[in-house]
């Protein structure tokens, strides 16, 4: 039970004391001696106020903010036009379409495409079993490719994605499955370019959250050299799979990131949420990002599944003692290695402890 | 934190109001735009929205701001008013849905500055106990105890009372105790003075 202040009045001057906004009374001085309370406020006080200063944004953290606000400030028109109608009117012509879907009078067209274009068996097992908004909102869309020439010259002026099938426009949902030495050139409007190599599966999501307003989804694929099927890698957790190279200098320490293990210790609570955030992260250390693979893992460390945090928690430590900063996580793994979700997370933090 | 001199700051004001063109204006004013908004809504996942449009509103009404209060003290209130509008835009919107995960904004470690993961985890669980809060009571809360503002200063952003601005801030601060009570390095435990002396 925590402690409670009988004064409250004298709480609030003795926590100004400690926030150096007033000068401590004889009185409050007095109080502040005798009550355990206020003087566990003013430490929390303290400890706030100097992790708070401590978390400052920094300068680069404000440029790169600055880019992003400039690249989404785009011109606006001020006149309306009668052109302003247009998004209502699909909205409305959209949500009628779904109407009569969902009633059974009509039936809709990408249900089949997208059967086609992805076979059942290639959606991730532990996935499929996981409820998602993304994946069930939006229905995956196969690509259209551009046919002729000025068909193409069109889908290039607005943000489309090139590979050597042709050209086609990024939609909501746009799935794209690219097969070993096939390559795909993305291009938004604001002359933001990417290139993506296969063997993957891509994904493109309209949202205003992102630089450009698309996101993008990529999912590493084993290839079957016998039929050419694609699957997701992650489909086939049981599988055992290359282990990824370890980041480099962590020879040195012994330590690798192996974002496969440390799925494994997550176990079944994983979202698609959290198995795209790991094939980021996979992918990061594979590129030796550390940057990524660092915000990969710190946001499934926010998971609310405790398997999963504590899991990615752990593959950050790793991560961190590659880049030799043993120090710096060493109360992480004490904390993973006494209380960790799970017992071989809370082994494997007890092991990394034992190695140093 | 507060500029020191209100004179100073206030002729500055209006030298820039004077003589610099929009965009000039708003490189100058988006770091203190963006530091004030990360101190309201830091570790949300639509923190780059609101800085967005607080921003925005900042350079839209850049050309009627008279200077009869700091710069600072203006563009906090243009912050405050858009965290709000949001916070309400929000709520009514989130009736409509469920979540299928809380989303958290990402913590990144500065290269240059190289805090520790636990300082880092530390910082991220304090910006999530505040961001609990209710929005009137964290932003007194975090102007007067994090960021250091006086009562005053913070009743002319929030457009109350003194008096609603301390009770506000007795009100949060009894919040985010009860918040942070069982946090390993904030809570009741870790702040007594023998766990400190161990």
């Amino acid at each position: 039970m925590s402690p409670q202040c009988s004064e409250p009045d004298l709480q609030l001057s003795v926590l100004n004391v400690a926030r150096n906004v007033e000068t401590a009374t004889p009185e409050v001085a007095l109080h502040l001696e005798q009550c355990v309370a206020c003087q566990s406020a003013a430490e929390r006080m303290r400890r706030m106020v100097a992790v708070w200063t401590d978390d400052q944004a920094d300068d680069d953290e404000i440029a790169s903010a600055a880019v992003r606000f400039h690249a989404r400030s785009a011109p606006k028109r001020t006149a309306p036009g009668w052109f302003d109608v247009v998004p209502f009117a699909s909205a409305g012509m959209a949500a009628g379409y779904l109407l009569l879907a969902a009633s059974g009078t009509i039936s809709l067209p990408w249900k089949s495409r997208a059967v086609e274009a992805l076979p059942p068996a290639a959606a991730p097992a532990h996935v499929a079993a996981v409820p998602s908004r993304v994946a069930t909102d939006v229905p995956s869309v196969a690509p259209v490719f551009a046919t002729n020439d000025e068909n193409v010259s069109r889908v290039r002026a607005r943000p489309h994605v090139e590979t050597a099938r042709g050209v086609a426009p990024l939609v909501n949902g746009l799935r794209l499955q690219l097969k070993r030495g096939e390559s795909a050139r993305v291009a938004l409007s604001l002359g933001q370019e990417s290139h993506v190599e296969g063997p993957c599966l891509v994904e493109f999501w309209s949202t205003p959250m992102e630089a450009g307003g698309w996101r993008m989804v990529r999912e590493e694929t084993d290839v079957s050299a016998e039929d050419g099927t694609a699957q997701p890698a992650g489909s086939n957790v049981a599988t055992p799979r290359p282990v990824v190279p370890p980041v480099s200098g962590s020879s040195g320490s012994g330590a690798s990131t192996d974002t496969t293990s440390a799925r494994e210790l997550a176990g079944p609570g994983a979202t698609l949420v959290s198995a795209r955030a790991w094939s980021r992260a996979a992918a990061a250390l594979r590129e030796d990002n550390f940057e990524v693979a660092d915000r990969a893992f710190d946001e499934l460390g926010h998971s609310s599944d405790p398997a999963t945090r504590d899991a990615a928690r752990l593959a950050r430590a790793q991560l961190w003692i590659s880049r030799g900063r043993e120090v710096a996580v060493r109360p992480v793994l004490e904390q993973l290695a006494a209380n960790g979700a799970t017992a071989l997370v809370r082994q494997r933090a007890a092991e990394f402890l034992n190695r140093k | 934190m507060p500029p020191s001199d209100d004179t100073e700051d206030r002729v500055e004001t209006r030298a820039l109001v004077a003589g610099t063109s929009d965009r000039a204006a708003l490189r100058e004013i988006f770091p203190m735009v963006y530091r004030q908004m990360r101190s309201l809504a830091g570790g949300r996942a639509d923190f780059d929205d609101l800085v967005q449009m607080a921003a925005e509103q900042v350079l839209r009404s850049f050309g009627s701001f008279a200077g009869r209060s700091k710069l600072s003290t203006w563009t906090y209130r243009i912050c405050y008013l858009t965290l709000l509008r949001h916070e309400r835009w929000y709520r009514r919107w989130l009736k409509r849905f469920s979540l299928a995960e809380g989303g958290d904004l990402e913590t990144q470690a500065p290269a240059h500055d190289e805090p520790t993961l636990d300082e880092l985890e530390r910082a991220a669980r304090l910006r999530k106990a505040v961001a609990r809060l209710s929005p009137k009571r964290r932003t007194v809360v975090v102007l007067h105890d994090l960021e250091g503002h006086s009562p005053q200063d913070i009743a002319a952003i929030v457009a109350a009372n003194p008096l609603t601005v301390r009770s506000r801030l007795r009100d949060g601060r009894r919040d985010l105790a009860r918040i942070l009570a069982a946090d390993p390095y904030f809570g009741d435990d870790a702040c007594l003075p023998e766990e400190n002396e161990r």
